[in-house]
C-alpha cells in the first residue's frame, strides 16, 4: 500500500464513520430510487489463501495473477475474502494486526504450512487496494466476503481479539467458556464486530456479504455467557436456562443475532454499499422452525424487514430424487419470499453442503457441464441477480464449466 | 546499544491511580500496591533480582529490551531488523530468546525451501549467537538451573509428519544443550495431532520437573500439564491445573511448590495472574494481568498487562487458598459386557437380553480391534444404536479416528485422533465418563475431551451394528462394550502422583 492510498484510506474511513453515526436516523424501509434491470452476473467467491501455493499471492504479480486465473470463469464480480476465521487480510487496527503472527501470540498455534507463514494481515500483503483498482480497470464489480466466524475451526485462525478478551468468550449450558468465539450478547462483542464493518467500509467495496454459513461453531449452544442468563432471569424468573433448542432461548439469543445483522446492514447503507446475507440450506419452508434459523431460515424475516439488499443462497436443501426439479420450486418459492432483495443463487464447486454442480450431475446422470448450464440458466430464469462462484479456487472450475458457464449466460 | 530516555509516567500513574480495579477479580487476595516498571510484556527478573529482561512491540517489531527491577532506561538487547521475543535469563546473565527475520514471503520460502525461521539466540557479556536455526518456530525456552540446557517449544517436523491435514497445526517441546546450540532434540510429540500443542515450559527450580501450557484438542482450553524431566514419555503426563480454568504460561516460585500463570475462570474481568500450590492443587487469582514470573527471592511478581510491566509484592496473604472441582475419573476396573468377533462386512447384533441401560454418571468404554487399509474412507467399526439416539455410541475412522456419543439434548460430542494412516491391526479403546470422552489407539495413554453438556442417558438398546463400510481385506476382530476403566488404556497420572 502506498502512503497516499493509506492517506486517502484514513479520510474516506473519517467520511464513513461520519456517515455511520448518522445510519441510526436513516429507516431502513425508506424508499430506494428506482434502478434499472441490471444484468445477470456471475460472481466470483475469491480466497486468495486457496491460490498460496500456487501464486505469490503476497505480492502484486500473485494477487493479479490470481484474479486473471478467476477471470477465465466468466464472473463480472469479484468478492475477496477479508479473513481466514479471525485472521484479517488487511491491516486491521480492531484485530491488532501487529501481533497476529503465530510465535507472538502464544495463544495461538503455530501453522507450519506455508499458509501459517502469510502476513496477510501486514501492509506488505494487503491484497485489497490493488484488487480494487485491478476491478475498476477491468469493469468488475467489487465486493468483500466476510465470515460470521472468528476462528475457521482451526487454532492458527483464531481472532486476536477473541484471545485477548476472555472476558467475552462464548459458554456452554453447562457454564463451560471456550476461546473459539465470543459472545454476541455482550454489547462489547457486537461494538467490535461492528468497528470490523467500519473498516471493510474503508476497503472502498461495493457490497459486503455476510456469510452465516461459515460461522466457526457459533451456535445458540454456545451462548450461555453471563448476559444472556440475565435477560433469561428477567424473561423467565428463576427458571433455569433451558436446552438450545428450546424456541424460547433461540428467540432470545437470535434476537440479538438479528440486530447484529440489522447495525451491520446500517452501517452499509449509509455508506452506500450493498448489504448481502450468505444463507445455507434453504429448503423452502416458512420461517417458523426456530432450530435452524442462523443458518438458514431468517432470511425470510429480515428479507421483508428490508435489511437485506440481497440474499445470496449458498445451499439448498433439494429433493436428491429430482435435484433440478425441486431446486427449481426451492429458488421460485425464496425468489416470492425476498421482499425488496435481490437473489443470488450458488454454483458452487465445494460439495460441503452436497449442492456442488458435481452433485448435481452425479445425481441427476448428467455431464458436470451440462448440469453446471442447468443451474445458472435456472438462476437466471426465475429472475435471480446472479450465480455465485463458491468458491474460485485454482483450476477447481474446470475450461468445460467455464464454457458452460459463458453459454449459459449468453 | 541504545537507551529508551522515556519514562513510562502514564502508565505509573494510571496504575497508582487504578490499582484498586487492576488488582480485582471475585477472588482476588488482599490488593498489593503494584508499580509500573516499562512498556512491554513476557517479564522476566534476572537471576540477582535487579533486572528485568522483556520483550516490547515498536510499530510492528517486538525487540527485547533489560531494565532495573524498579524502572528507568531501557538498554536494547535485541531490536532487529527481524521480530525478537521470549527472553529468558541464564544463571550467569545470559539471555536465550527467540528472532528471526523472514525477508521471503511465504510463497518464496515454501518454493525455495528456506530454512529462515524463528530460532533461539543466546545474549552473553555483550554478544550474540545463534543457537538453532531452520525455518520453523523455536520459541519460550525455560534454562535449566544448571545453565546446561534450554527446553523449548518447537514446530521442527510438523508440517512433513501431520498425516490428515495439510494445514498442521501443532508444535511439540525440544531441549538444546547450552551454550553449544546445534540440533535440537524433540522430547515430547503434540498430544493430538492437528490443532493442540504445547507453549511455554518452565523448569523446576531443582532441575527435576517441567510444567507448561497444554491444548489437548481445538475445543478445550489452555491448561498447565507436568511430568518429570527424566519421565518425559506421555504416560507420565500430567494435569496440574484444574480443568475449570483456562491456563498458559507457567512460572515457578523458587520454592518449588507454586507456579504463576495467567489464568482465566468465568466470571473473571479478563486473563488473570493465578497462582497454584502444586502439591494441594490450590489456586488464587492475584491480579489482572498474564505472563507472571517470580522474583529470584520469590517476594515479588512481574507481569504485563496492556502493554505494560508491573511488579507488586507476592507475601502470605497471596497464598493459594481455593480448590477448583476437576475431572472425575471412574476407579470401577473394567467389565466387558458384549463382545463380538471377525466381522467382515456390515454386521447387526441383538443384546441377547443383555442390560445395557447407562444413566449418565457411569463410566462405559467401547473397544475394537480392526484392520484397516489406512484409506480415508468413512468406515463405522461400532455403533450402539438406542431408543434415545441410533448413534448413541460411535466408533469410526474416516481421514480421522473418532469417537461420537451423543447429549441429552442430541447435539454430536466426539473425540478425535488425526493421525489415522496407519494401516494394519490397531485397536481403538473409547470411554465415556460423566465429564469427559477418552480415546486411546492400541494402549496408548488416551485423548482427552471434556464433554460440553450433559451427556445422553441411555436406557434401551435396539442392536449393535459392526462393520459398516468395512472394505474387501479388513475386518473387525474383536468389538466389545462394557463398563469401568478398561484395562488396556493407563489412566492420566494425578498431580498428587507428581508433586508427593
Amino acid at each position: 500500500m502506498t502512503k497516499c492510498e493509506v492517506e486517502t484510506g484514513n479520510v474516506f474511513r473519517a467520511a464513513l464513520l461520519t456517515a455511520a453515526c448518522l445510519a441510526p436516523f436513516c429507516t431502513l424501509s425508506s424508499p430506494r430510487p428506482v434502478q434499472p434491470p441490471k444484468p445477470f452476473s456471475v460472481v466470483a467467491l475469491v480466497d486468495s489463501l486457496d491460490f498460496a501455493k500456487t501464486y505469490d499471492i503476497e505480492t502484486k504479480t500473485g494477487t493479479v495473477q490470481v484474479l486473471e486465473h478467476v477471470l477465465l470463469t466468466h464472473a463480472d464480480d469479484i468478492w475477496w475474502r477479508d479473513k481466514g476465521g479471525g485472521r484479517m487480510r488487511y491491516p486491521s487496527e480492531c484485530e491488532m494486526w501487529q501481533i497476529s503472527e503465530a510465535p507472538f501470540d502464544k495463544r495461538r498455534l503455530p501453522s507450519e504450512d506455508i499458509y501459517g507463514w502469510l502476513r496477510l494481515e501486514s501492509p506488505r500483503g494487503n491484497e485489497f487496494p490493488l484488487v480494487r483498482r485491478e476491478c475498476a480497470k477491468r469493469g468488475l464489480g467489487f465486493g468483500i466476503h466476510t465470515t460470521l466466524e472468528e476462528n475457521h475451526w482451526y487454532s492458527p485462525l483464531s481472532s486476536n481479539w477473541t484471545l485477548a478478551h476472555p472476558e467475552y468468550w462464548s459458554c456452554q449450558r453447562d457454564g463451560d467458556p471456550w476461546m473459539g468465539t465470543c459472545s454476541i450478547m455482550y454489547p462489547e462483542v457486537v461494538a467490535h464486530k461492528l468497528e470490523m464493518v467500519d473498516e471493510r467500509l474503508a476497503l472502498r467495496p461495493q457490497r459486503i456479504m455476510l456469510d452465516i454459513w461459515r460461522n466457526g461453531a457459533w451456535t445458540c449452544a454456545r451462548e450461555y455467557s453471563a448476559p444472556a442468563l440475565e435477560e433469561w432471569k428477567r424473561l423467565y424468573g428463576d427458571e433455569p436456562a433451558p436446552e438450545a433448542e428450546d424456541p424460547r432461548w433461540q428467540k432470545m439469543v437470535l434476537a440479538h443475532f438479528d440486530d447484529y445483522i440489522r447495525k451491520f446492514s446500517a452501517r452499509c447503507r449509509a455508506a452506500g454499499v450493498e448489504f448481502i446475507g450468505g444463507f445455507v440450506g434453504i429448503d423452502g419452508k416458512d420461517d417458523s422452525a426456530l432450530r435452524s434459523r442462523y443458518k438458514g431460515l431468517a432470511w425470510r424475516h429480515l428479507a421483508k424487514e428490508g435489511v437485506l439488499d440481497a440474499i445470496f443462497v449458498i445451499s439448498v436443501k433439494y429433493d436428491p430424487k429430482d435435484p433440478f426439479g425441486s431446486t427449481e420450486r426451492i429458488y421460485r418459492n425464496v425468489m416470492a419470499n425476498r421482499g425488496k432483495a435481490e437473489v443470488y443463487f450458488p454454483l458452487a464447486a465445494y460439495n460441503f453442503e452436497k449442492c456442488s454442480y458435481h452433485e448435481y450431475a452425479k445425481l441427476a446422470g448428467v455431464s458436470k457441464a451440462e448440469a453446471a448450464k442447468r443451474l445458472v440458466r435456472m438462476a437466471r430464469d426465475v429472475g435471480a441477480r446472479g450465480v455465485v462462484l463458491e468458491c474460485v479456487d485454482y483450476g477447481n472450475y474446470s475450461p468445460e464449466i467455464c464454457a458452460a458457464i459463458a453459454e449459459a449466460i449468453k | 546499544m541504545q537507551y529508551d530516555m522515556r519514562l513510562d509516567v502514564k502508565a505509573t500513574a494510571l496504575a497508582l491511580a487504578a490499582v484498586a480495579a487492576v488488582c480485582g477479580g471475585a477472588n482476588a487476595s488482599v490488593q498489593s500496591p503494584e508499580r509500573a516498571v516499562t512498556r512491554g510484556s513476557c517479564p522476566v527478573f534476572s537471576p540477582d533480582g535487579g533486572r528485568i529482561a522483556f520483550q516490547r512491540l515498536e510499530g510492528s517489531v517486538f525487540k527485547i529490551g533489560v531494565v532495573a527491577s524498579r524502572g528507568g532506561d531501557v538498554e536494547w538487547i535485541e531490536e532487529g531488523p527481524g521480530n525478537a521475543a521470549y527472553p529468558e535469563w541464564t544463571p550467569a546473565g545470559g539471555l536465550v530468546y527467540m528472532a528471526g527475520h523472514d525477508t521471503e514471503t511465504a510463497y518464496e520460502a515454501w518454493r525455495g525451501n528456506s530454512k529462515n525461521g524463528y530460532g533461539l539466540w543466546l545474549w552473553e557479556g555483550g554478544k550474540k549467537r545463534r543457537l538453532t536455526s531452520g525455518r520453523c518456530r523455536d520459541y519460550t525456552p525455560s534454562v535449566s538451573p544448571d545453565g546446561r540446557k534450554a527446553y523449548f517449544v518447537t514446530t521442527r517436523g510438523v508440517a512433513s509428519e501431520s498425516a490428515s491435514f495439510s494445514k498442521a497445526a501443532s508444535s511439540r517441546i525440544a531441549e538444546i544443550d547450552l551454550p553449544a546450540g546445534g540440533e535440537p532434540r524433540i522430547l515430547m510429540d503434540s498430544p493430538n495431532g492437528n490443532n493442540s500443542g504445547f507453549v511455554q515450559p518452565a523448569v523446576s527450580p531443582d532441575g527435576s520437573l517441567l510444567v507448561w501450557g497444554h491444548l489437548e484438542d481445538f475445543f478445550d482450553k489452555w491448561r498447565i500439564f507436568g511430568a518429570r524431566i527424566d519421565r518425559l514419555d506421555r504416560r507420565e503426563w500430567c494435569p496440574v491445573t484444574p480443568r475449570g480454568l483456562a491456563a498458559i504460561a507457567p512460572r515457578w516460585h523458587p520454592g518449588g511448590d507454586i507456579i504463576c500463570f495467567s489464568g482465566f475462570r468465568k466470571g473473571d474481568p479478563g486473563w488473570g495472574v493465578w497462582v497454584e500450590s502444586v502439591k494441594s492443587g490450590k489456586v488464587r487469582r492475584l491480579a489482572t494481568g498474564e505472563n507472571p514470573c517470580f522474583s529470584p527471592d520469590g517476594r515479588s511478581i512481574a507481569y504485563d498487562r496492556g502493554g505494560t510491566i508491573y511488579v507488586r509484592a507476592f507475601g502470605a496473604d497471596d497464598m493459594p487458598d481455593e480448590t477448583i472441582p476437576d475431572v472425575r475419573c471412574d476407579a470401577e476396573p473394567e467389565k466387558v459386557l458384549w463382545s463380538a468377533e471377525n466381522v467382515a462386512r456390515e454386521t447387526n447384533f441383538n443384546t441377547n437380553g443383555t442390560e445395557f441401560a447407562f444413566g449418565t454418571d457411569r463410566t462405559i468404554f467401547t473397544r475394537v480391534r480392526a484392520r484397516l487399509d489406512g484409506s480415508k474412507d468413512l468406515r463405522q467399526l461400532l455403533i450402539c444404536d438406542y431408543e434415545e439416539h441410533e448413534l448413541a455410541l460411535q466408533t469410526f475412522v474416516s481421514y480421522a479416528l473418532c469417537f461420537s456419543t451423543r447429549d441429552s439434548a442430541g447435539r454430536y460430542l466426539a473425540i478425535r485422533q488425526d493421525r489415522n494412516d496407519r494401516p494394519g491391526e490397531h485397536t481403538f479403546t473409547a470411554i465415556r465418563t460423566a465429564d469427559a470422552l477418552y480415546l486411546s489407539v492400541d494402549g496408548a495413554p488416551p485423548t482427552v475431551s471434556t464433554t460440553r453438556g450433559n451427556v445422553i442417558s441411555l436406557g434401551k438398546i435396539r442392536r449393535f451394528v459392526v462393520g459398516r463400510g468395512l472394505k474387501a481385506g479388513e475386518a473387525v476382530l474383536k468389538a466389545e462394550v462394557g463398563t469401568g476403566w478398561p484395562s488396556d488404556v493407563p489412566k492420566s497420572r494425578k498431580r498428587e502422583d507428581l508433586f508427593k
